[in-house]
């Protein structure tokens, strides 16, 4: 007898790092630094570190010159987006080959709801069966948490890794959390662990545990109840095969703040160059248009525009985003972080209004 | 101050110079109004108020005792002043300053209220329009029939600040006002009531004039309108009010490339019937995802009228056809608008019957009052997926 749900979690070990691996087998088993920003300079940020590398210490986010200087002898390799898109679109296509209930939530996760193929076997053999041919078909090693919702297997595939096959019997998801620290708990963050930490709660055991009242006038009514479900290991969101795209954004965040006009001026082009190549591949139009700008102190500032008609054009997205910027951007102003984002679609065939042949203004 | 005059007169003025109030502002004085005594023409009381983009400023006949100034709250002294119609119809406001406290005793018939203010000097001085090389006159009726037959069809998109004006062209005795956002153009040409003795260009802020026409009489007293050397603000008196506002900067774009030089397919329409259609039509188009009216004109044969006919889809609930007479020269044609382009255009147009210019599907329409060639409307039409 199966189980009543039966949620796989499948995370790809060290994604990054072990693409590369894949494509030059000649690095295997070294210490591989995938860096973004420059990886050849002291400025970046670590991406991925390899297993290999992470035994030194290393992990990701950590500045490239702190690297260095805990694992001089690793290869330190720039991102390269296109490929790893690649890799994932394979294993996510692989998965979908075995069912179409996939949920995929980032470049080297997905959630899977096998309750239906138990007939065939039962869940954690399943899941079992997908490593292997995960990594028989594309190189790659997945951790994969088996349980009866999704909190339960996320937290499950990161508890052994790389490699690893963890199964949550139901029934067992409480005891299963319990020990863990409230920070690994999916949802809470380093500010609400210190929160909890406040009260006195230091495991999702004693979350599990606490007064209700309590956690709902430090968290509010809904959060409150939400993370005390979550800490005994019960979850009913289900798997989201197909999600409606409500909008797109392009980031690209400066290591060294940055106030060179020009080459703000070339990122924003580059950015609505993809974003008009994405929703021409989505046969989308948009007609939002924002900006998302991030200063040295932080401070975080949207902007947007509503324009006349839809448009799938990297020179309507970017004139629209210079123009927010003209407006958003104060000359000499150090910058964080640039954005685009567009929004408010159309379908490509959708009617549309016709503007004047001719540039007005 | 000690100053009192006509309830009717005061309320009108004060909704006058209300128009100008900042709705939305960190600068508390500039909620308010400024009253001031002024001795000229037998005694008056002036009101004023400024956004910092436009300032009214209006002269209201008054009986002065004692001479002063003070701003208070626009709102509060504009509703009290309008409530107090209940005291008859002739009753006198009076308006008492106790300098002191900066608080005004306004009373009329029985009623009668304490409003505070601030002191008059934190009120921005209103710039007077000085050494402006340029003095027009214009009907002020012709006027607020041309900035109405335009203003309409200019930007609200902030990032492209000139397209949210009003073009105005003044040269010999007219002046050409032109509006367009990225797929409407409107042009109205105006005759002036004197000659510009240089011709010159100005970009007004379409709000702005929107503004400046409710305010106008829809008669033929005059309006002086003066532009100051450096272009930055621009004025426009009648015998009791003056209202300033600030000029756009910029180059405003070729609008006449837009305008199509030529068409295949010419129809006249009773400008009422086809309101009254496309309006039917745009009970339907709401709920169509783009608002849109298909419009297919057929040519008449020997005995025949020619005729439009409009049609209108609203997805899964129904669909509405309408046809009207119309006489037509050339061939077949069809195309598609937004409802609400059309309904905005046909609503300004004053003559009985109406001209719809079209070449094809894609290509801008042109709409023009017949009999009469001082205006031009042109709309971009929508695209339709072929099915």
């Amino acid at each position: 007898m199966g189980w009543t749900r039966c949620i796989l979690h499948i995370d790809l070990d060290a994604f990054y790092a072990s693409v590369e691996e894949v494509v030059n087998p000649a690095l295997a088993g070294q210490p591989i630094i995938v860096v973004m920003g420059e990886a050849n300079t002291q400025r970046g940020a670590v991406a991925t570190a390899s297993y290999a590398a992470r035994q030194f210490g290393v992990h990701s986010a950590m500045p490239v010159g702190q690297a260095r200087k805990l694992c001089p002898q690793a290869v330190y390799l720039p991102v390269r987006h296109k490929l790893y898109e690649e890799f994932s679109s394979r294993v996510m296509q692989l998965l979908r080959q075995q069912t179409p209930n996939i949920e995929q939530v980032s470049i080297d996760e997905a959630y899977a709801d096998i309750t239906a193929l138990q007939e065939e076997a039962e869940g954690p053999e399943i899941a079992a069966r997908w490593q292997e041919l995960v990594k028989i078909q594309t190189g790659l090693s997945a951790s994969v948490g088996v349980a009866s919702n999704k909190i339960v297997a996320k937290m499950a595939s990161g508890h052994r890794k790389p490699a690893g096959l963890t199964v949550v019997e139901p029934g067992f998801e409480a005891s299963f959390l319990e020990a863990m620290p409230t920070g690994q708990l999916h949802g809470v963050g380093p500010k609400g662990a210190a929160r909890l930490r406040d009260l006195g709660i230091n495991t999702i055991g004693e979350l599990a545990g606490a007064d209700l009242d309590l956690l709902r006038e430090t968290f509010g009514p809904h959060l409150g109840r939400e993370l005390q479900d979550r800490a005994r290991g019960r979850d009913n969101s289900g798997v989201v095969t197909f999600r409606e795209t409500k909008s797109l954004s392009a980031e690209r965040t400066f290591f060294e703040d940055t106030y060179d006009r020009a080459k703000l001026w070339r990122e924003i082009q580059q950015m609505s160059m993809e974003l008009a190549d994405r929703l021409n591949k989505q046969e989308l139009l948009a007609r939002t248009i924002a900006i998302k700008l991030r200063f040295n102190n932080w401070r975080t500032i949207t902007r947007a525009v509503t324009l006349a008609s839809p448009t799938a054009t990297a020179s309507e997205i970017s004139t629209a985003a210079g123009a927010l910027m003209r407006m958003a951007w104060k000359r000499g102003t150090p910058l964080r972080l640039l954005g685009v984002r567009v929004s408010n679609f159309s379908e490509t065939s959708a009617p549309r209004q016709l503007l004047f042949p001719y540039k007005l203004g | 101050m000690k100053v009192s005059c006509q309830q009717e007169q005061l309320a009108k003025g004060l909704s006058i110079v209300g128009r100008a109030v900042s709705t939305k502002t960190t600068l508390p004085v500039l909620n308010n109004i400024l009253l001031a005594t002024d001795k000229e023409e037998g005694g008056r009381l002036k009101l004023a108020a400024t956004n910092l983009e436009i300032s009214i400023t209006v002269w209201v006949p008054a009986q002065v005792q004692e001479e002063g100034e003070i701003t208070v709250p626009a709102r509060l002294l504009s509703e009290f002043v309008s409530s107090l119609s209940s005291q008859g119809k002739e009753s006198t406001v009076q308006l008492t300053l106790d300098q002191p406290t900066l608080t005004l005793h306004v009373k009329g018939g029985r009623y009668e209220a304490n409003v505070k203010g601030i002191a008059s000097e934190d009120f921005p001085s209103i710039q007077s329009v000085s050494n402006s090389t340029n003095n027009i006159s214009i009907e002020a009726g012709v006027l607020k029939e041309a900035i109405n037959q335009v203003a309409f069809a200019a930007s609200t998109d902030e990032t492209r600040p000139v397209l949210t004006g009003i073009f105005a062209n003044f040269s010999d005795s007219k002046v050409i006002l032109a509006a367009a956002d990225s797929f409407r153009l409107a042009v109205r040409t105006a005759s002036l009531a004197s000659e510009v003795s240089q011709a010159f260009t100005a970009i007004l802020p379409a709000r702005a004039m929107t503004e400046l026409a409710r305010i106008i009489p829809d008669d033929e007293s005059m309006v002086e309108i003066s532009v100051n050397a450096n272009k930055s603000q621009a004025l426009f008196k009648t015998d009791t009010v003056h209202f300033t506002s600030s000029l756009i900067e910029g180059n405003f774009p070729n609008y006449q490339q837009i305008i199509p030089k030529a068409y295949q397919t010419r129809a006249v329409l009773e400008t009422s019937s086809l309101n009254q259609a496309v309006r039917t039509a745009g009970i339907f188009a709401k709920d169509s995802g783009g608002n849109i009216v298909k419009l297919s004109i057929i040519p008449g044969e020997d005995v025949t009228p020619g005729s439009l006919l409009l049609t209108a889809n609203a997805a899964e609930v129904g669909d509405n056809r309408n046809e009207i007479d119309a006489s037509v020269d050339g061939q077949n044609a069809q195309i598609a608008f937004n409802a609400k382009y059309m309904i905005d255009v046909l609503n300004v147009i004053t003559t009985g019957q109406v001209a719809l210019e079209l070449q094809s599907p894609s290509n801008p329409g042109v709409v023009r009052p017949v009999g009469k060639d001082d205006y031009v409307h042109v709309i971009m039409p929508m695209h339709l997926a072929p099915r």
